[in-house]
């Protein structure tokens, strides 16, 4: 933890509101959209980062500097999310891996030919449809999937800060993006093929 | 050179990530110059994450003015009374 990360952490936990304010205002937007996106709906998506922010401030003291304001505050809004999914009993299974049924088991080739839209999609699908068919399949995925893509595509918070939202390993989490992106893919792909 | 599709699948988002060493790198790329099915697969993997990573086209502006009177408000109060996160609880 470097000085300037002591005298912040020092200065939230004294309470001084100009630290609150800049250390908020520096983190607030990207805060709701990850947590309207994770719920899938902007007023909830405003509650839940107002009442995870309310209770960062109330517990400050809790904060040890073992990962990032940023990661504390990902994590708290993350953790009132997952609250209010499990409420609205939202949660969508993740199912098997698709790249399980892509290859042999013997030889590992593929068994059929990888259906190709990159190169038509590219070309021809408009690009801000496209972008339109990624964002609806990104809310349509199992949270634990989207929540992997907004941190890391979305956002663009770091390993270090995700893995300390997520409580997971760096392994774990290059897995997590791996079945994330290939479950993408196979959703976006059958979303091309119906067009 | 990887023979098997299957690893090369596995590896693509390690690979588009840069989380590899150049040996892996090698190996990944040698087995895709010859495999025209897996550069289909390579190239959608890079162009869902370019995809993803742009602004949902659709997204509405962060509001975080009302979020932010909400917390600041109790931050403000204490810090008038001199009370504090810490002594709050």
């Amino acid at each position: 933890m470097t000085a300037e990360n002591r005298d912040q952490i020092a200065a939230l936990k004294s309470g001084d509101s100009e630290v609150w304010r800049d250390v908020l205002s520096r983190n607030g937007a990207g805060l709701i959209a990850y947590a309207k996106r994770m719920l899938g709906d902007y007023a909830s998506g405003e509650d839940v980062v107002q009442e995870a922010l309310v209770n960062v401030y109330r517990t400050i003291d809790k904060f040890d500097g073992r990962c990032s304001i940023k990661s504390w505050l990902y994590r708290a809004v993350r953790n009132k999310s997952i609250d209010e999914i499990r409420r609205k009993k939202n949660f969508v299974d993740v199912g098997d891996d698709p790249e399980n049924t892509y290859f042999n088991e013997g030889d590992g080739h593929w068994r059929e030919d990888c259906i190709e839209w990159d190169g038509r999609a590219a070309r021809e699908v408009e690009h801000k449809k496209m972008l339109r068919i990624v964002h609806d399949e990104i809310n349509k995925l199992p949270h634990v999937y989207r929540e992997v893509l907004l941190l890391k595509e979305v956002e663009g918070l770091g390993t270090e800060d995700i893995c300390a939202t997520l409580d997971i390993s760096a392994g774990n989490l290059r897995i997590k993006i791996h079945r994330a992106r290939s479950a993408l893919r196979a959703a976006v792909r059958s979303t091309l093929s119906k067009e | 050179m990887y023979r098997k599709c299957s690893v090369i699948a596995n590896k693509i988002s390690d690979i588009i990530d840069g989380e590899v060493d150049v040996a892996t790198r090698l190996r990944f790329f040698s087995h895709l110059m010859i495999c025209p099915k897996c550069i289909k697969y390579y190239n959608q993997f890079k162009l869902i994450k370019q995809a993803a990573s742009e602004p949902d086209p659709d997204e509405l502006p962060a509001d975080f003015d009302k979020v932010m009177g909400f917390v600041m408000k109790e931050v403000d109060a204490n810090e008038k009374h001199n009370t504090g996160p810490l002594k709050e609880n």
